[in-house]
């Protein structure tokens, strides 16, 4: 029961918490996804007056965003990181529990705290001592400090794939016997850095991100973050706490193209499909929903497309396909945990998120079962959830109904 | 050495460690980890005032550039010929340390591409770069040079690497502070000994940055920009072998746990990382010759570092620290360390300068047994250890 076909420990998911555009509380966040809200909207952070587009996707809980203190206070990274794993761990039922000598904490980043020293040339503070700014093992260092977390402390960057990396980083923590629980995702804030170099790139959408749609225009930035509290199956058993989900499948590789193009035949994706499937034990007739990465760029969108459709054309499957970055925006490091949080939703409820911005589905789009709407219920068995970033980081992790 | 037990023949590398086939530095001392030994042994601390740019690829006409005190690597980083001019023009300054430490280490071509990765440690990836676009883009909206985007990230480097390995296999970043190097070891020897991979290119770099400029004199230790990187593979029974890795350990202490006691929090931690570094190489403190601690330049750290291998081994043991004569080089720290150990066993000699030599005619101390252990400690208390065995240590 405790391990799967090839004799590994089995890691399921107990515990799920975030800060997002859409919510900080899963059960709202949740509501708001599967109704079609948009979270994009105008930037309050910075004054977009000189660029040619205004859009953002934010997080809008004054405790968690505003200015603390003079000296510019914790970076809001942090705030979220540490908001989204008390309320994963309270889920979990981990909070203060005597397990936690062995909890661990795995994050992935792209920008990490490194946005907060906008915050402190807003305020006209020195950047120039040690960079305080730039502490990216913070993330990992102030939960595990806040929340008594004795196990293993990681912060790992993978681009834009960077949270589903860490959940699959994590998980081999508890596979190695390193830990028993570890709490996991992803974590970004929004960075005036990141909307000019978008902007630069021409990849910022001026209305709407319309994944799969045949006039997307591309993405907006956005923030938050993303976790869950994976644990071994046995470990979970063994204190009586609740599962959500088996986290039976993932895998991480490179495109080794490009640092901005994705591979032309889609060489990682393809590869983390089959992977993270194929240590899932599951066939592609056997998952009912993909995530998508689906950034509404012409370029992710057309590629990923055809990579679904003849990944699971060629056998046989054909799930239901939707990007929540239409609503949520792309929060870089975040954007994959928020992605996992949506799957385990999913096979809670027998219901998935849509598309809610898509109108006229693009031509190369066609072949894939795109949700319309806000939402489909439809039984899920197994979700698939992609993740892609700069560099040619590519990942995917496979999260199934439990069943024991 | 804390115990009675004096192994006197080596034993073989067991079935499940990781063999290191290639190994290469690039610091402040030179271009090869011969030179950085050369001047720990002497005393030299390369460590000077240069005036550097925030971006090697500014736009024309841009000015942001400052005057650093730190280990500054003078050697000409060229990667043209490894990759080609135009690409060579892309690329930031800390891909282009890593890649042409790679490449001086005789790291590639990777042999099957599929199943090589990338482990890295960095805290500083990206960050030029990324104040570069901030620089340009604030106020008046950009725009800025679009080839720093896929820069300013902390997995620039190790994407670049992977692209001109190749290596389509896993590309980890791991930027968790002092141990983020070593951290890097660990994982990239744990993808190899599972299995992930047949082959792994491990290391650690940052660089320097005119927007965090240290002065002289301000800091003991200042900043430092290095790479190291090495190849780690499954043992086999031909090729070349520098030496093998033969366990670690990972540990993580709180500083308010009433079980420390009068122990510090990075101490405890290093002290149990050491010891399951032991326990899973199935090796005996005795065997231990030689340790470096790498500690990201935090006294506190470094002091928990030796007090934890006066703890495991005795005071006797013979101990380093590269990161007087490198610089503080964040995530290259724990990798620099490791870079050393292996340097020391082939070298059967324990790179300390003469001020810190303990014998009674200053001659260099060799090693006291046949293996090394490389430690790095983190203030906030969590502590990577790995054991290390040369090739001269090695039973014939």
């Amino acid at each position: 029961m405790f391990r799967d076909a090839e004799g590994r420990p089995r890691i399921v998911v107990t515990g799920t918490g975030l800060a997002s555009p859409l919510g900080t509380d899963v059960g709202t966040f949740w509501h708001r996804v599967t109704s079609g809200a948009i979270a994009t909207g105008p930037v309050t952070r910075f004054s977009t007056d000189s660029y040619p587009t205004h859009l953002a996707a934010e997080v809008s809980d004054d405790g968690l965003t505003a200015p603390q203190a003079p000296d510019g206070g914790t970076p809001r990274s942090l705030r979220y990181g540490l908001h989204a794993a008390e309320a994963a761990l309270r889920e979990a039922k981990l909070l203060d529990h005597d397990c936690l000598r062995r909890t661990g904490v795995v994050l992935g980043t792209v920008m990490g705290t490194r946005p907060h020293v906008e915050e402190l040339r807003r305020l006209h503070r020195s950047v120039e001592a040690r960079a305080v700014w730039d502490a990216p093992s913070l993330l990992a260092v102030a939960p595990a400090r806040r929340l008594g977390l004795g196990g293993p402390r990681q912060v790992v960057a993978a681009g834009c794939a960077a949270g589903n990396t860490a959940i699959a980083t994590a998980a081999d923590c508890i596979r190695s016997g390193q830990a028993d629980a570890v709490v996991t995702g992803g974590v970004d804030e929004l960075s005036e850095a990141v909307f000019g170099l978008f902007t630069t790139l021409r990849a910022l959408a001026p209305d709407e991100v319309r994944p799969f749609d045949r006039h997307r225009r591309g993405m907006m930035p956005s923030e938050g973050a993303g976790v869950v509290v994976l644990e071994s199956l046995e470990h979970a058993v063994r204190r009586g706490a609740p599962v959500l989900a088996e986290l039976s499948g993932y895998a991480v590789a490179a495109d080794a193209h490009h640092m901005t193009a994705p591979h032309p035949q889609g060489l990682g994706m393809l590869r983390c499909m089959s992977e993270s499937l194929a240590m899932a034990g599951l066939h592609a007739r056997d998952v009912d929903y993909v995530s998508a990465h689906g950034t509404g760029t012409p370029a992710n969108d057309a590629l990923e497309a055809a990579c679904l459709e003849d990944f699971f054309g060629a056998r046989g499957g054909h799930p239901a396909v939707s990007s929540v970055k239409g609503m949520l925006g792309h929060s870089q490091g975040a954007a994959s945990a928020f992605e996992a949080i949506i799957c385990v939703l999913a096979l809670q409820h027998d219901r998935v998120p849509g598309n809610p911005t898509l109108r006229d589905v693009d031509d190369g789009c066609a072949g894939l079962d795109l949700v319309e709407g806000s939402f489909r219920d439809m039984p899920v068995r197994a979700a698939l959830s992609n993740a892609f970033g700069f560099g040619g980081n590519t990942s995917a992790i496979v999260l199934s109904r439990f069943s024991d | 050495m804390a115990t009675g037990i004096d192994v006197q023949t080596p034993l073989p590398p067991p079935a499940s460690a990781v063999a290191i086939t290639a190994l290469g530095a690039v610091t402040a001392s030179g271009a090869s980890v011969s030179e950085l030994f050369t001047d720990m042994l002497s005393g030299r601390r390369p460590f000077t005032a240069e005036k550097i740019p925030l971006v090697a690829t500014a736009l024309a006409g841009e000015k942001d550039e400052g005057e650093v005190y730190g280990a500054h690597v003078r050697c000409p980083l060229d990667v043209s010929e490894v990759v080609g001019d135009r690409a060579a023009r892309t690329f930031s300054r800390d891909s282009r340390l890593l890649l042409h430490t790679v490449h001086t280490a005789g790291a590639r071509p990777v042999p099957e591409p599929d199943r090589t990765g990338v482990v890295l440690g960095t805290l500083r990836a990206g960050r030029n770069e990324y104040l570069a676009i901030h620089n340009a883009s604030r106020g008046d909206g950009g725009p800025v040079n679009p080839v720093w985007g896929p820069q300013s990230g902390y997995n620039a480097p190790a994407a670049q690497l992977s692209i001109h390995l190749p290596a389509r296999g896993p590309n980890l970043t791991l930027a968790s502070g002092a141990t983020a190097g070593l951290d890097a070891m660990v994982l990239g020897a744990r993808q190899v000994s599972t299995g992930t991979c047949d082959a792994v290119v491990a290391g650690g770099v940052d660089i320097l940055s005119p927007a965090v400029a240290g002065l002289p004199g301000s800091e003991d230790v200042p900043e430092g920009e290095a790479a190291a990187a090495v190849v780690l593979r499954r043992p086999a029974p031909d090729g070349p072998v520098l030496g093998h890795l033969l366990g670690s350990g990972q540990a993580t202490a709180l500083p308010d746990d009433p079980a420390l006691g009068a122990t510090s929090a990075p101490a405890a931690a290093a002290e149990a990382a050491v010891r399951e570094a032991l326990r899973t190489a199935g090796r005996l403190p005795s065997e231990v010759g030689l340790g470096l601690v790498a500690c990201g330049g935090d006294r506190e750290a470094e002091e928990a570092g030796t007090a934890a291998l006066a703890a495991v081994f005795g005071d006797e043991l013979p101990s380093c620290c590269p990161t007087r004569t490198a610089g503080r080089t964040g995530g290259a720290d724990g990798a620099l360390a490791f870079a050393v150990a292996l340097e020391a066993l082939r070298r059967e000699a324990v790179p300390l300068a003469p001020v810190e030599r303990r014998s009674p005619d200053g001659g260099v101390p060799r090693p006291a047994g046949p293996l090394a252990v490389c430690l790095s400690a983190d203030p906030g208390g969590h502590a990577t250890a790995v054991l290390l065995q040369g090739r001269s240590g090695e039973a014939a």
